[in-house]
């Protein structure tokens, strides 16, 4: 196989890897599960749109997440546009600090995710103070720490898809 | 992606901007609906999916039944479904009876309401409100605040609608808030839903007022939406506290709304103002 042929290949195959990481991400959201744990989900979405902003920049971006934040709302039988919104930001926030999170050791990058998770939650929960009763609880919190908890896995398990796949 | 060749920020922008406009248009106007069609068919074998351990698990557990606990359940059944029909016949004769009398007084007549099975579809909505995803939509005619119970009561209203799925707000929702009556005495109130799947609220009602433990709330269909009769809640505590002016009532409600796998949803029957008597006829 020649080289050119070789990275057409790469190419082709890494399209399909990273919506179906997103596909993944909203069945991992999607599934149900009691009550008591229902507090303690990562949000996968969130997470698996960190991953790719840091690992293939030039790919995945703001529109990227405004589409997989749509997705989202569309499943969850939300507003539409809610989760969009900040996704969009997610994805901005990361993508133009990409280059520095990448060097990051572990630690400071899950204080990061925890940043930038949490500038999510406040939109998100803005959004929903405004059209509805605004309901302050620890619960929210307690997702977003979730998230961050989850970040190495998600972060070792999406490198090893990405290094199978050979997405650039 | 989307336009590559602007900056990051104004992309950035552009599409905040059209979330925005997005969120506004979903919830004051009816354009999206198309748009959020056609997201919930994109989503819903996702949805399929994601629901499928759960049907398996349920499928199993029917199938794998013993057939002696089978034939004692087909036994309770039966006798169950008697009993239902013995006090159905008193029930037509009653119904009949209270037709009549509201036709001498020329009070307006009420169609039965009308009733459609949905099946829970278990796949975890928005975290921060109370709501089930059921598998009727617009296609079968469900509309927006359209009433929903299950054997036992009320269970809630429908909030969202796409083609074949639509979401149930849960009476426990904290943003949800129920007209109701007291079934002994008629004694008016509102039922508010507080975030806790066991806990509801009875706000504004004066320390005066004649409610008590084990009071059963029916819909009073004020506001329109619900039609009247139905049980929604029962009241398990009053608390009296001279500092405030308002009692704190908690009670809990009476459709099973953890253990339910089907819903009904309800088409409430319309109201008929019938042809006004002359105050002498027909009274033999």
């Amino acid at each position: 196989m020649t080289a050119a042929s070789l990275r057409f290949h790469e190419n082709t195959s890494g399209r399909w890897v990273i919506p179906f990481t997103f596909v993944v991400a909203l069945g991992l959201t999607a599934i149900p599960l009691p009550d008591w744990m229902l507090r303690f989900r990562p949000d996968w979405v969130a997470l698996t749109l960190i991953y790719w902003c840091l690992a293939a920049p030039a790919r995945v971006g703001v529109g990227y997440g405004w589409v997989a934040g749509l997705m989202l709302d569309a499943i969850q039988l939300g507003l539409l546009g809610k989760n969009a919104l900040a996704k969009t930001v997610v994805a901005y926030l990361i993508s133009q600090k990409y280059l520095r999170m990448r060097v990051f050791p572990m630690l400071q990058q899950v204080l990061i995710v925890f940043l930038v998770l949490s500038i999510d939650l406040a939109v998100v929960t803005w959004i929903q103070s405004i059209s509805q009763k605004a309901q302050a609880d620890f619960v929210y919190w307690t997702q977003t720490l979730a998230s961050m908890m989850a970040w190495p896995l998600v972060f070792f398990i999406l490198r090893a898809v990405k290094r199978r796949a050979g997405v650039k | 992606m989307i336009s590559l060749h602007l900056g990051k920020t104004i992309q950035l922008v552009l599409l905040m901007v059209f979330s925005i406009v997005l969120m506004l248009a979903d919830h004051r106007l009816d354009i999206v609906v198309p748009l959020r069609n056609v997201a919930g068919l994109v989503v819903q074998p996702l949805q399929d999916v994601v629901s499928t351990p759960q049907k398996l698990r349920g499928w199993f557990s029917e199938v794998l039944q013993p057939f002696n606990e089978l034939r004692q359940a087909h036994a309770e059944l039966k006798a169950e479904n008697d009993l239902l029909k013995a006090r159905l016949q008193l029930f037509e004769s009653l119904r009949k009876e209270n037709e009549r009398l509201s036709s001498l007084l020329s009070a307006s007549k009420k169609v039965a309401d009308e009733v459609l099975l949905a099946e829970l579809i278990e796949v975890s909505l928005d975290p921060f409100t109370h709501r089930v995803l059921v598998n009727k939509g617009s296609r079968n005619n469900v509309y927006m605040g359209q009433p929903v119970i299950d054997t036992e009561g009320v269970v809630g209203q429908v909030t969202r609608t796409t083609l074949y799925r639509s979401a149930v707000t849960l009476i426990t929702d904290p943003n949800h808030a129920i007209p109701v009556q007291i079934r002994r005495n008629g004694l008016r109130a509102v039922v508010q839903g507080t975030g806790s799947a066991q806990n509801l609220e009875i706000p504004f009602l004066t320390p005066h007022v004649d409610i008590r433990k084990g009071d059963v709330l029916i819909t009073s269909s004020m506001g329109g939406r619900f039609p009247a009769g139905y049980p929604v809640a029962e009241v398990t505590n009053i608390i009296k506290d001279v500092n405030e002016p308002f009692l704190e009532i908690v009670a809990v409600p009476i459709a099973r709304l953890d253990y339910a796998k089907e819903v009904l949803l309800v088409w409430p029957g319309q109201v008929v103002a019938q042809r006004k008597l002359p105050p002498h006829a027909e009274l033999n």
